[in-house]
């Protein structure tokens, strides 16, 4: 049993009352609770007492946060699967296009990790330039749901990112500089993906793996 | 229309013909007269190789501009590292034509090699500390900002194999035969010299320098390959959807083994709400009611166009706007008789603007409250939430009057 100082309380009633909630639990969103919670006596507390309610604390593949999930027999897991799979089905093409946009417009062929930083400038600057890239922008916010606001690129990518920030895979970092950091959510949405294309027909994937330096050069 | 096999070929002479003008462009400099004649200036706007705005100002059009500087960076990237261990094999055969040159006594072309080894001794000195420096500068910033995952990959792979290559050379310089030689050979004091101070005297240093590099460098390449496939992955569905607009995720994982993220659990709202029993929360409640703002109030009549605030007659009075949930409450006490009224069930019919957990509370409370002085009587009707979680909820609330 870990020390019951303050601060770990704190952190206990921050960490299960987040989990409970359904949000994700991370280094930049909840950077206490994520300390502790790489405790192993303090996720085991955590872990025992989200266990009375029927879920257990699971992390992300990567580590990068800790969320509830639900403890059920093996049909009881099929049908929560279901829940959780048309919940996300909307969810995860939105994220997916996001993601594709942001790396091509930000000229970074990693994937988007945990930590990283988007800056709105930079990114309205990209997609400005770039006719496909608007193209996508503007594709991508209307296909959000929400009150159709100015077809501007910038008022485009103030909806994207707010969206972003609502579905939890963004954090404001500085609003004044619109400065936005990912959070550990976003390794949730690379297990999805990776079940995805897992479960794709096989394809040439040439076009994908194409260098696009390549042909400049 | 001209095809690819003409426009190219004429469009790269030009440049070419041109190259002091796109210099000079790049570089952000005046085209005038020394680098281009009006004419083959003329040339390269119309062929959309200098833009020109409505100032005046000429400048490298943005394509151009953006390929030369993936050019020069790919350059900059590029350029660490020698062929070292082609550096040490010189100093070997320098070495043994110095010996040669002995054997024959052969004095001007002894002075000659011993020249050439202080040269190539101190040129692979530089080389190491060169690259040393560019790598060193490369690791602080993670080896550049390269525009894509391939190029960045290759590299990574150039780096890696440079600091082998380099760490090979070291131990190739420590382990080199030419020490050997130095010691059957007291004539190669001067070389002998050259070698341990140039090279020799440095390799720890060196060594050790290399070592931190290839640590970061191999921390960089693996946290890479762990990105990659997602990268990967990430770029099939993405195509995937584009290629099928109708694309949707499936929702059921059929055979599937369950994962992890399909068993995120529903989220469960947590809200606390006081205890109106409770005597010891009456300060705290009487406290929150205090800090409620005034109900909204509405102005019933109107004044006048043109008449000032001060010099407003007529009586004013406000109506109170009441909540929903207020009216509807009221009504129900209103209605109260002896016959039992289930909250629940006037919830159901009726618009209260809240949720049922909240109308329920609110009545709960309000009829605690108030039933001294109305003779309102009320009951809660509370029932296990779940089967195990040992908590309890308030199913409904029934009022009469006695």
């Amino acid at each position: 049993m870990h020390d019951e100082i303050p601060s770990a309380r704190g952190a206990f009633s921050e960490a299960t009352r987040t989990l409970i909630s359904g949000h994700f639990v991370c280094e930049h969103t909840h950077p206490d609770a994520y300390g502790h919670l790489n405790d192993h006596d303090f996720f085991a507390d955590v872990d025992a007492y989200l266990e009375r309610m029927d879920m257990r604390v699971t992390r992300v593949r990567d580590g990068g946060a800790f969320y509830a999930t639900s403890v059920c027999d093996e049909a009881e897991a099929r049908l929560h699967a279901r829940r959780v799979m048309h919940a996300m089905r909307t969810e995860i093409t939105s994220v997916v296009h996001f993601l594709k946009m942001t790396m091509e417009a930000l000229k970074d062929d990693q994937a988007i990790a945990p930590g990283y930083v988007i800056f709105k400038s930079q990114y309205v600057t990209a997609v400005t330039d770039s006719p496909s890239l608007t193209e996508e922008l503007k594709s991508l916010a209307h296909n959000l749901r929400g009150t159709p606001g100015k077809d501007t690129i910038e008022a485009l990518m103030e909806k994207v990112l707010r969206k972003m920030c609502d579905l939890e895979y963004l954090d404001v970092a500085d609003r004044e500089k619109g400065t936005y950091l990912v959070t550990g959510k976003i390794d949730y949405a690379h297990a999805v993906i990776a079940y995805l294309v897992h479960r794709l027909p096989a394809e040439p994937d040439e076009e994908i793996d194409a260098p696009r330096q390549e042909s400049l050069l | 229309m001209r095809s690819a096999r003409e426009t190219i070929p004429a469009h790269l002479r030009l440049l070419h013909g041109n190259e002091k003008a796109v210099i000079a462009a790049y570089a952000g400099d005046m085209i005038d007269d020394d680098v281009a004649s009006p004419r083959d200036v003329l040339a390269l706007i119309q062929a959309n190789v200098i833009v020109e705005n409505s100032e005046g100002v000429r400048r490298l059009s943005r394509s151009l501009h953006s390929h030369l500087d993936d050019v020069m960076r790919k350059r900059r990237s590029y350029r660490a590292g020698e062929n070292f261990s082609g550096q040490v094999e010189m100093l070997e055969k320098i070495i043994a034509s110095c010996e040669d040159a002995m054997r024959e006594n052969h004095f001007e072309r002894q002075c000659q090699l011993e020249d050439e080894f202080r040269h190539a001794a101190e040129s692979l000195a530089q080389g190491i500390d060169e690259t040393l420096t560019h790598l060193r500068a490369e690791v602080d910033n993670e080896f550049g900002d390269l525009p894509s995952f391939a190029e960045k990959s290759r590299q990574n792979q150039h780096y890696t194999k440079r600091v082998e290559e380099t760490i090979d050379a070291l131990a190739l310089i420590a382990d080199s035969r030419i020490v050997d030689r130095f010691d059957a050979q007291p004539m190669l004091e001067e070389q002998e010299r050259i070698h341990r101070r140039e090279l020799l005297d440095r390799i720890p240093k060196w060594r050790q320098a290399f070592m931190t590099i290839s640590e970061v460098l191999g921390r960089h390449v693996h946290a890479l390959r762990r990105v990659d496939p997602e990268a990967k992955a990430l770029r099939r569905l993405s195509l995937h959807m584009r290629n099928n607009r109708s694309y949707e995720m499936p929702d059921d994982p059929q055979d599937d083994h369950i994962q992890d993220w399909m068993l995120a659990a529903m989220p469960l709202a947590i809200m606390t709400h006081p205890d109106v029993h409770d005597v010891d929360q009456e300060d705290m409640i009487a406290d929150v009611v205090a800090s409620l703002p005034a109900l909204a109030r509405t102005r019933s009549s109107k004044r006048k166009p043109g008449i000032l605030v001060e010099d407003d007659d007529e009586p004013t009075s406000f109506i109170i706007r009441r909540p929903q949930w207020r009216i509807v409450f009221d009504d129900m006490v209103r209605e109260a008789s002896v016959e039992r009224i289930s909250a629940r069930s006037v919830h159901a019919r009726t618009q209260t603007g809240t949720s049922l957990d909240i109308w329920l509370i609110y009545v709960a409370a309000t009829c605690a409250a108030a039933r001294s002085e109305a003779g309102l009587r009320h009951e809660t009707v509370i029932e296990p939430h779940g089967p195990l979680d040992g908590l309890l909820r308030m199913k409904d609330v029934v009022l009469w009057t006695e």
